[in-house]
């Protein structure tokens, strides 16, 4: 939330130490500088800073990993591609806000629709808890909600799938 | 600051607990079986989680709000403003959740997560979509 986000030169000092990042989104990626509103970033200490940074990390590559499977997914099977193009779009919008940190794909696609379908589910579920869990961990109030919110939106997309049936031939 | 962030969620569900009983008298079980149980089941998890909220802030020392003696709603008058109407609501307690989450720390926020989690997942059983950014949409436009 940009009011929310300082522009003030300390900010700056602190977003350029961070080598590890490679871009920053909307939000100055996060990482380097405090979500939430001034008197919470007043409070905060650089350790709960740096700590909340190293979770924003933490979070787009685990959402980073996901996106990258689901598109392999999509690639390998054509049937999935339509069902799976919702989730990477979400996925693409959460990471808007978070840093960008590059990220290989863990897996190497899945033989079958069936399986990849499979699969899916069962990582995506892992990642709403994962971003779930980084929330509560999270310093800053405003931090905690943005993850909590995209975990919930998971949720939400998981049980608005379609039935694996429909998504036709691998 | 806990104990205000509390109190407003349970302001929340006691309109949550009141506008579902409504709801619940305006479905017919027998023309529409699915709804009635939507709105039957959205009724008593918000009635415990208002309970929940009531002791957790008794245990903290404060003295739970009450409900409002009524809440101005639109006409629901048909199976659709019935849908539209539980929708809004869960729409309102996944922002309000959400807002909790950001106010409370450790296992408290841990039950703010799983009650914003719900609030979104069961709008959608009252025809909502799926979002980016449940209880916290003007996140989309950053």
């Amino acid at each position: 939330v940009p009011e929310s986000v300082p522009t003030s030169a300390p900010l700056r000092r602190r977003v350029t130490r961070r080598t590890t990042l490679a871009a920053a989104g909307p939000l100055l990626a996060l990482a380097g500088c405090r979500w939430g509103p001034a008197e919470e970033i007043d409070g905060a200490s650089e350790a709960q800073e740096d700590a909340d940074a190293a979770l924003a990390e933490t979070a787009s590559t685990a959402i980073g990993q996901q996106l990258a499977a689901l598109r392999l997914d999509a690639d390998a099977h054509r049937g999935l591609a339509g069902a799976l193009a919702p989730l990477i779009a979400l996925h693409t919008a959460h990471l808007g806000l978070l840093p960008t940190v590059e990220v290989l794909p863990e897996s190497t696609g899945s033989p079958s629709s069936t399986k990849a379908w499979a699969r899916m589910q069962r990582a995506e579920t892992r990642l709403q808890q994962q971003l779930a869990d980084i929330a509560v961990s999270a310093t800053s109030g405003t931090f905690a909600r943005a993850l909590a919110s995209m975990s919930a939106a998971i949720a939400q997309h998981l049980a608005d799938l379609p039935p694996l049936a429909n998504r036709g031939p691998a | 600051m806990t104990v205000e962030a509390l109190q407003d969620a349970l302001a929340a569900e006691h309109a949550a607990v009141w506008v579902y009983a409504l709801l619940g008298g305006r479905t017919s079980r027998a023309a529409e079986p699915a709804l009635y149980d939507d709105v039957h089941t959205a009724y008593r998890v918000h009635r415990g989680r208002r309970d929940q909220l009531i002791s957790v802030v008794a245990d903290a020392g404060a003295e739970p709000i009450a409900a409002e003696v009524g809440y101005q709603l639109p006409a629901v008058d048909t199976p659709a403003r019935v849908v539209a109407l539980a929708r809004r609501t869960e729409q309102r307690c996944a922002a309000t959740y959400a807002d909790l989450v950001a106010r409370t720390e450790g296992a408290q926020r841990g039950w703010a997560i799983r009650a914003l989690t719900d609030a979104a997942v069961r709008q959608l059983r009252f025809r909502g979509s799926p979002e980016t950014f449940p209880g916290a949409g003007e996140l989309t436009d950053r």
